[in-house]
């Protein structure tokens, strides 16, 4: 070897470690500066019983070089190149956001399956073991602020977690299904029986207003989901039963026997913006239901199917819509037998909320079985009504409601009605035969969620968690995790003489061929490898006006009427993992055209993967390295000042 | 001029003929094999405790012949091709590898790592004798088939396996040189290799102690453990052969003798210490030093999953063995099988072991997989003592093996000296006194009280009678079936078994307020006998910061809920006083959701199984601070 070789060999040793080093040193420097990049501010209550409740803002300070891209975009604004963001620039040059407000639960070791716990030894994979690690430790549950305004350089990301303390371990579930000006957050902690109360006027800052602790609510618990009124406060549902057995007496002086936390009969609630009970009214009838129907563990004195989950109000009509889901406490009196198909309701109730501290039990109606003959009796149509929506014009007096077990859709046109008749209109089979022709069982057990109808009540939203291949048995080949569309106009359009109804194989699968039945506008398949599926959206309530700020397109709160279309819908894939029904933990954007069909929006990128959808499983966080989380409900929200 | 260039063209080729027959021979079988082993080959190590001697004889001849041909290839880069005695002895080493890998697999060798092992180790041995970097390439290469699992216990075990079988390979083929260099020429090999051959064995010496650390070899493992012994043997050969070593260099410097016979000596003692570590890596290790007479907890990993072990109270006589496991398990000790087996409402397999005075040796075998751990009952109980004194074999086993494992884990290192159910604590005392107070104000007039003989239950009952007399309610003291009329609520302070019938019994006749358990009687198992939901008073805080140390202790064992009893140990070898607040906690198995299984056999199958308290379901405070 020649020395003019051996000099070159060691200057480009000597080069590479300079290189090393340097780099070493740029990545310390770097982790520094990200650390140092959130800004935190912590917001406290001091319960009853002497604790303090926090909620810890993690404010990511944008980059340098996020921040030249963001002068860039508003100066090619402003020169005429982008109308639509040139509406979010004020004349100072500020950007009116829009943000999605995401509720999530810390992922850790008591969410793991069954199949997955023995996987767990962090020597067997020395790859992902300190993902495992982390994973599997305890962190706090927060709320997640993602930019959600199209066109900017800051669009999907993660701008803001707000940590919630001391309780652990609250399995964040639903808050309200849309937010409005004006309103308080309304986040419940489906095994804590905690409902947090947020402000977040402030947007993407928030503050922490109320904890509504299980004794507040001593008549019921496993609170699910809630509809926020005019006035800000809420009505929330408390599906499981009294926090202990025995009788239990509600605010309006009336009394039920309860089997305790997690059995029957629930409650409604309802709640001010602090979060204080104003009033706790029993879902329950005074007199006994039908004890073959509802079946109850342990037995009660008075069999009840009162285990209310989804909501919705029409304030107008003076009446609140409610599916009762399930007993959400699984008692396995006998683990060799199966437990009861009637643990899942086929119930909706509606109540007369005139009084609004007293509301009253109208009408309970029992959900129609279908044609549908299901090995499973639990998969029949009518099993486990898990949400419900309302419609929205003045003129339209109907009521949705989906079965999650039974896969249907079921429609009644006149809530106010005392003895209202409900219908199966749709049958997920239908959406799931046009994404997967071949599909062996239809909508037996497809995983129905959250249910929405459009502002101006055209179309029916729906997300289906799916079945993965193999569910029901060796030969089931699944059901497609999909969020679809369906046009009610007919449906609406038919009032009280509604003639469609699902009664024949024929209909199962290709949707009720009466003219006025619903028709399948576009079916969106989710490609989701985990145990769960789409659980829950929202649709964008807001959109900009001319006058550069955000307009709410809800008839109710200064939408127009008959009501704009809705342009987008987030959805996100997680349902409960403690259930073994988990999912993949991604937020998504659908774009919605002119048509009613969907677009995966694909410039809403995950900001550590460059993928579309913003990834929950992710190493770190504003608030630290906490790993994966479970992002459970969301809804789009702007700050006040943008708001018309 | 280069070193090949010294040997004869024809007759290097005439000698690479048989290495080339080997080569296409264990090309062509290998590769078949591969194919036809399909995902099979995916499979990992296997322990072969179990296995027979000559299967355990081929893997261990198939890995030292791995061994010897990679040193060869290493340390072709510093010597010519090898010739006549060196040649024949490469040829012989590979062929007997060779066809020892070819059965390997009844030796418990992983398929893929067999299909690979069984061309490269023959291509390897055909480079050696033709071309240098090639050579080391295949050596570099068989390294790595040797040395890949120990990855999977990290970066840093993997890098000390290939530094351990690298020093060996480039030992043994020093050593080799000179055996088999002739008689005139061994001076001058010594001189060249001298030098490569003494760090070598110092480097192995170094890596050896280090692996032998990781692998918890101590005075304990070697006097009880099969594993033990063979690396006591392969130390000891391994200095006889350096000190062998040592001897040819001093007879050689002298000039007086070629030192043949120390020389080949020296190798053939090399090569024996070479078969022992490749045995070595075929049996299970001997784990760490256990504490003598004190409770013993291990996590071991069988098959790639984490099986948790528990040996209560590790002294002679009958010990009690909880296993953090599904799978069908049995255990062998001084001499006996035993089987585990599952015990109603409690996690795990448990077996009831007989344990001799001192040293013993306890194998947690779980099909063909072995894992053993060496334990220490300490000296031989006085002629007369009871064999149980603690009543491990009753129904509150489970809970005193609690106990004692959360004091393991909170660090005590002390004997089991005594279990929950032998005495009232004063906190649970309290919490029972608030209870029967909270049921008092909500309307309660009559409660059952479920009780047995245990001081503790005895002492609780008394509390629950001196306190519900103070508020009003009647109490009547129930059998555990729950029969006649019941009271409006039902309270157990009973152990497990009694308690397990109250709320079994309570579950089909509900209460009008419900059942309740006492708080040591807070555990998913339990829970899970009421049908998934149980209420009580506790005296600290199950989501609380102790309690999530105590859950994470816990985890790194292996799968299992919490309990009162091993919080308070756990704490109480912390020296931490548990938090004294005292409310009311709601327990909930598990929530219904889909029930997606058509089989009636699995329909429970989807209750999530993770950590925590209770696994898959939720802890949820009910009431405020009770006083």
């Amino acid at each position: 070897m020649s020395s003019h070789t051996r000099t070159a060999r060691k200057a480009v040793l000597l080069g590479s470690a300079g290189v090393l080093v340097a780099a070493g040193l740029l990545a310390v420097q770097s982790s520094e500066a990200s650390a140092s990049d959130v800004k935190v501010t912590t917001s406290s209550i001091k319960v009853a019983d002497g604790r303090v409740f926090t909620a810890t803002n993690h404010l990511v300070q944008p980059s340098k070089a996020l921040l030249a891209r963001e002068h860039q975009v508003v100066a090619d604004a402003l020169a005429g190149h982008n109308p639509e963001v040139k509406k979010l620039i004020t004349a100072n040059g500020k950007i009116r956001h829009e943000y999605l407000v995401v509720w999530a639960g810390d992922k850790n070791a008591g969410d793991n399956n069954t199949a997955s716990v023995a996987k767990t030894n962090p020597s067997v994979n020395p790859v992902t073991a300190p993902d495992t690690a982390r994973d599997n430790s305890v962190g706090p549950d927060f709320i997640a602020i993602i930019d959600a305004t199209k066109g900017l350089p800051s669009y999907g990301k993660v701008v803001n977690t707000i940590t919630t303390s001391p309780v652990v371990e609250n399995e964040p579930h639903h808050m309200q299904y849309l937010w409005h000006k004006g309103d308080v957050i309304y986040a419940g902690g489906l095994y804590s029986d905690i409902t947090y109360v947020f402000d977040i006027s402030q947007l993407p800052a928030v503050s922490l207003k109320g904890v509504n602790l299980p004794q507040d609510t001593p008549c019921g618990s496993i609170p699910d989901a809630y509809w926020t009124l005019k006035d800000g406060t809420a009505y929330g549902t408390y599906m499981g039963g009294a926090d202990v057995p025995g009788p239990c007496h509600y605010t309006n002086g009336e009394v039920r026997v309860s089997n305790g936390f997690g059995g029957s009969p629930g409650s409604i609630v309802r709640l001010d913006k602090e979060g204080k009970t104003l009033a706790e009214t029993p879902a329950a009838l005074p007199t006994a239901e039908d004890p073959k129907v509802c079946v109850d563990y342990p037995v009660l004195p008075a069999a009840t199917c009162a285990n209310p989950h989804g909501i919705q109000v029409r304030e107008d009509l003076n009446r609140l819509v409610a599916s009762d889901y399930a007993e959400p406490r699984n008692i396995v009196l006998d683990p060799v037998r199966p437990e009861s198909p009637y643990v899942f309701r086929d119930t909706v109730r509606i109540y007369d909320i005139s009084d609004r501290n007293n509301a009253k039990v109208v009408s309970v109606s029992h959900m129609p079985d279908g044609p549908r003959k299901e090995r499973n009796p639990s998969h029949e149509e009518p099993r486990g009504i898990m949400e419900t929506t309302v419609t929205n014009l003045p003129n339209h007096k109907g009521a949705f409601a989906e079965s999650m077990c039974g896969g249907a859709i079921y429609y009644t046109p006149d809530i106010t009605n005392p003895n209202p008749t409900w219908r199966e209109v749709f049958d997920d089979t239908t959406a799931s035969r046009y994404l997967q022709p071949q599909i062996g069982e239809g909508g037996g057990c497809m995983g129905g969620g959250w249910v929405q109808t459009s502002p101006d009540d055209h179309y029916l939203y729906h997300a289906v968690i799916g079945r993965g291949p193999g569910a029901t048995s060796p030969s089931d080949s699944g059901g497609a995790k999909m969020v679809w569309a369906i046009d009610i106009r007919k449906l609406l359009a038919s009032g009280k003489n509604t003639k469609c109804s699902i009664d024949n194989m024929y209909e199962v699968s290709h949707g009720g061929q009466e003219k006025d039945c619903p028709t399948l506008v576009d079916a969106y398949h989710v490609d989701d490898q985990s145990s769960g599926g789409p659980h829950w959206g929202t649709f964008d309530n807001f959109q900009i006006g001319d006058d550069g700020l955000y307009h709410d397109i809800d008839p109710f709160y200064g939408g127009k009427q008959p009501g704009n279309p809705t342009q987008r819908i987030a959805f996100a894939d997680y349902f409960v993992a403690r259930t073994n029904v988990d999912g993949n933990h991604k937020l998504c954007i659908l774009d919605i055209d002119k048509n009613g069909k969907f677009h995966l929006d694909s410039g809403f990128l995950d900001e550590n993967e460059g993928t579309p959808c913003v990834d929950f499983n992710r190493t770190d966080w504003p608030h630290g390295e906490y790993g994966d989380a479970k992002p459970h409900s969301m809804v789009f929200a702007v700050n006040e000042q943008d708001i018309a | 001029m280069t070193r090949r260039s010294a040997a004869a063209p024809g007759a290097l080729a005439r000698g690479r003929r048989p290495f080339r027959a080997l080569v296409a021979l264990f090309l062509l079988t290998g590769t078949s094999l591969l194919v036809s082993a399909g995902p099979a080959a995916a499979h990992g190590s296997v322990d072969t405790a179990g296995l027979p001697v000559a299967a355990r004889a081929a893997r261990a001849v198939a890995l030292a012949a791995a061994v010897f041909v990679a040193g060869q290839g290493l340390l072709r880069p510093l010597q010519p091709a090898p010739r006549d005695s060196a040649r024949r002895l490469l040829f012989v080493v590979t062929l007997l590898g060779a066809g020892a890998t070819a059965v390997a697999p009844a030796g418990g060798l992983p398929v893929a790592r067999w299909s690979i092992l069984l061309p490269l180790l023959p291509l390897t041995a055909g480079a050696v004798t033709a071309t240098r970097w090639p050579a080391a390439l295949g050596a570099v290469g068989l390294l790595l088939v040797l040395g890949w699992d120990a990855f999977r216990d990290g970066a840093g075990a993997g890098v000390l396996m290939l530094g351990h079988l690298a020093t060996a390979g480039i030992w043994l083929a020093a050593v080799t040189a000179s055996a088999t260099a002739p008689a005139g020429q061994r001076a001058a090999v010594l001189r060249r290799l001298g030098p490569v051959a003494v760090g070598s064995a110092v480097l192995l010496a170094a890596s050896g102690v280090l692996a032998a650390h990781r692998e918890n070899v101590t005075v304990h493992g070697i006097t009880a453990t099969p594993f033990g012994s063979l690396v006591a043997l392969k130390v000891g050969l391994l200095a006889a052969a350096g000190l062998l070593g040592l001897t040819v260099r001093r007879v050689v410097r002298r000039g007086a003798r070629p030192a043949t016979g120390p020389a080949r000596a020296e190798l053939v003692t090399l090569l024996g210490a070479a078969v022992l570590g490749a045995t070595l890596t075929g049996l299970p290790n001997p784990g760490p030093a256990p504490t003598a007479g004190a409770p013993l907890v291990r996590r071991l990993t069988i098959d790639d999953a984490a099986t948790g072990l528990v040996v209560v109270p590790q002294r002679p006589g009958l010990n009690l063995v909880h296993l953090q496991t599904t799978r069908f398990t049995d255990l062998r000790v001084a001499g006996k099988r035993y089987a585990a087996t599952p015990r109603p409402y409690a996690d795990g397999q448990w077996a009831l072991i007989s344990l001799p005075p001192g040293r013993s040796r306890l194998q947690v075998i779980q099909g063909k997989h072995v894992a053993q751990r060496v334990l220490n009952a300490g000296p031989a109980l006085p002629a007369g003592a009871p064999t149980d004194p603690l009543q491990l074999a009753g129904p509150d086993g489970p809970e005193c093996l609690a106990a004692a494992l959360g004091a393991v884990l909170g660090g005590s290192r002390g004997p089991l000296t005594g279990c929950p159910a032998q005495q009232l604590r004063a906190a649970d005392a309290r919490a029972l006194t608030a209870l029967v107070g909270q049921l008092a104000g909500r309307g309660v007039h009559t409660l059952g009280l479920v009780a047995d003989s245990t001081p503790r239950a005895v002492a609780a009952a008394a509390a629950v009678r001196a306190a519900a007399s103070g508020a009003g309610v009647r109490v009547a003291r129930l059998a555990a079936s729950l029969p006649g009329a019941l009271p409006d609520v039902v309270l157990s302070v009973a152990g497990a078994a009694d308690t397990r019938t109250a709320l079994a019994a309570a579950a089909d006749k509900p209460p009008r307020y419900g059942s309740y358990v006492a708080p040591w009687l807070m555990d998913a198992p339990l829970v899970a006998a009421g049908g998934g939901s149980a209420f009580a008073a506790l005296p600290f805080d199950p989501q609380g910061d102790q309690a999530m140390q105590y859950l994470s202790a816990l985890a790194l064992v292996g799968p299992g809920g919490g309990s009162e009893s091993g919080l308070v140990a756990y704490l109480a070898a912390r020296g931490v006083e548990p938090a004294q607040r005292i409310r009311v906690w709601a327990a909930t198995s598990a929530f219904t959701v889909m029930p997606m299984n058509d089989d009636p056999a699995h329909a429970h199958d989807e209750d999530g199984q993770g950590a925590g308290w209770l696994a898959g379901g939720a802890l949820t405070p009910v009431s405020p601070a009770l006083s």
